[in-house]
């Protein structure tokens, strides 16, 4: 995957996209989105395919769920995942099924021994069904599990070593995290190794008020805040370019809007080229 | 092996499916109890959003606030069992048809199902159609062939005009200048033999006519049931229309096996 910046498809853009071929490094769609028998979805997805590199982002699969991974949604996933050839294939550390019900949701991981042992071996289960290594990604934490015996950062690296998974950082998530249940987004930022930094994400968030407490929402609703973009800066400052998405999945906006935001992330990415990249 | 990991995310999701809006997992600090509410939210708005997607005409017919209380109900009670969203709702037709604040709505829940046939059509597996000239090729035999429905086509019965009704809410046209209801519909069918869905009344020959057929009755027994409602029933015309529309996938090779 190119170190540059990607934009989420919407098949609000698909007519630009297929028909424009717009400047920009490579597409990430959401898996789940695509688990159909047929039709126009993934045909378009295919006419993508074939013009722009493509991440294929999990949303299902409940990694950090206390049950074991559903065997229907892996063999979804990895059909998925045979048929478009992505370069780059993430899911999250979250949970979001249990007891036969999905709920639609990134629920929060426990930083547990107990909760790292059983999403390892469920990145593993994971890894070994797509035969290669996926990417897994940080949390937007709005509230703290009573459960927690480590910091998250701590928690996701530890993950990693003992999967060989890599890291898709979430830059929005980090941030909302730090406003909503004060970790310091500098040190998380400056404590994710480089070498296992395989994506990033840059999204907005909306603010939510409710008897007298201010929550940040990951939305995907809006441009990426310019606290974010400081984040992001100093994340790359550090470690050099990495393929960056641009995320937008509410009041999806005009392609103009997706495309400005994916140009910034680019000039930021130009800015920091000289950094070596670690092999 | 990890009992207190299950027990917490098992407390979390039985919170999650909790009618009370205070509800949260036990052991939770207070500040954490309080913020629990933003997980009912999402769970609760990403489904909602997921039907309104699946049902605009329904949604345009009882307005947004009504659309979302009724979804919201249907929700609580059928949350997702797969990992997407693609295809939910499945029943959401028949839980239209027994929400009582909908009952002034009779045909509602008839476009509802309509609605889902359209979401399933679009997201059926592809398929070539049937050729009309190989349905022509068997001759004779043709009127004891079993011919198979192509993987997306759908036929909803109903007494009201449902496809005219599916038509004039914003989900595929936009609204014409003074709809006209077709008298005397009496269903609808929606097919997809390539990428571009189409929706079409059926008077009740064609209805019979097409529904004797996608349920593996030969042409035979589908003119006799069209014939029976409509005495000029066009049968060559009508057949004609359904192969060359795409409705079928092929021709059974053993009749009693069906498709």
């Amino acid at each position: 995957m190119p170190a540059r910046a990607g934009v989420g498809f919407k098949g609000e853009h698909a007519e630009t996209v297929c028909g424009d071929r717009p400047d920009v490094g490579w597409f990430e769609v959401h898996a789940e989105n695509y688990m159909v028998d047929g039709g126009q979805r993934l045909a378009v997805l295919e006419e993508v395919r074939g013009n722009y590199p493509l991440s294929l982002h999990g949303v299902g699969l409940s990694l950090g769920g206390a049950e074991r991974l559903d065997p229907d949604h892996l063999r979804a996933f990895r059909e998925l995942a045979d048929r478009f050839d992505p370069a780059l294939i993430s899911e999250h550390i979250a949970w979001s099924a249990h007891g036969g019900i999905w709920f639609a949701d990134l629920l929060p991981p426990s930083l547990s021994r107990a909760g790292l042992d059983r999403l390892c071996d469920n990145i593993d289960e994971m890894q070994e069904a797509l035969g290669r290594p996926v990417l897994i990604e940080n949390p937007a934490n709005y509230l703290v599990l009573p459960d927690g015996e480590m910091n998250e950062i701590a928690f996701i690296v530890e993950t990693a070593r003992r999967t060989g998974c890599g890291l898709l950082v979430d830059v929005n998530n980090i941030y909302l995290s730090a406003e909503n249940v004060g970790i310091d987004a500098d040190a998380y930022i400056d404590a994710v190794p480089a070498g296992l930094i395989g994506e990033i994400h840059l999204a907005g968030f909306t603010i939510d008020e409710h008897a007298g407490e201010r929550l940040l929402i990951d939305s995907h609703g809006a441009a990426v805040d310019a606290a974010v973009w400081r984040l992001y800066d100093r994340l790359i400052a550090r470690v050099g370019p990495r393929p960056t998405l641009v995320e937008w999945d509410r009041d999806i906006p005009d392609w103009r809007v997706l495309y400005a935001e994916a140009a910034e992330a680019e000039s930021r990415l130009a800015r920091h080229a000289e950094q070596p990249v670690p092999a | 092996m990890s009992a207190p990991l299950a027990a917490l995310q098992a407390e979390f999701a039985a919170a999650l499916g909790d009618p009370s809006p205070d509800a949260a997992p036990d052991g939770f600090s207070e500040a954490a109890a309080r913020r629990f509410r933003i997980y009912r939210n999402n769970v609760r708005v990403a489904l909602i959003e997921a039907l309104a997607a699946a049902y605009p005409a329904v949604l345009s017919l009882v307005g947004e606030p009504f659309f979302h209380r009724m979804a919201g109900v249907y929700a609580a009670a059928e949350p997702p069992r797969r990992r997407t969203l693609n295809l939910y709702g499945e029943n959401f037709a028949d839980f239209v048809a027994g929400f009582a604040p909908a009952g002034g709505l009779p045909y509602l829940a008839d476009v509802a199902r309509l609605e889902r046939a359209v979401l399933e059509a679009r997201h059926a597996a592809d398929a070539p159609a049937l050729d009309p000239a190989a349905a022509a090729a068997l001759g004779s035999g043709l009127a004891a062939a079993r011919l198979m429905p192509h993987p997306a086509t759908r036929l909803v019965r109903s007494e009201y005009p449902i496809a005219d009704i599916w038509r004039a809410n914003p989900a595929e046209a936009p609204a014409p200048d003074g709809l006209v209801l077709a008298a005397g519909a009496a269903g609808a069918l929606v097919l997809r033999p390539a990428l571009t869905l189409s929706v079409e009344a059926l008077a009740p020959g064609r209805c019979a006519f097409a529904e004797t057929l996608l349920e593996g009755g030969d042409p035979a027994a589908a003119h006799a049931a069209a014939a029976s409602l409509e005495e000029d029933f066009d049968v060559i015309l009508a057949f004609r229309e359904l192969l060359s529309a795409g409705a079928f996938a092929g021709v059974a090779n053993e009749p009693d096996e069906g498709g």
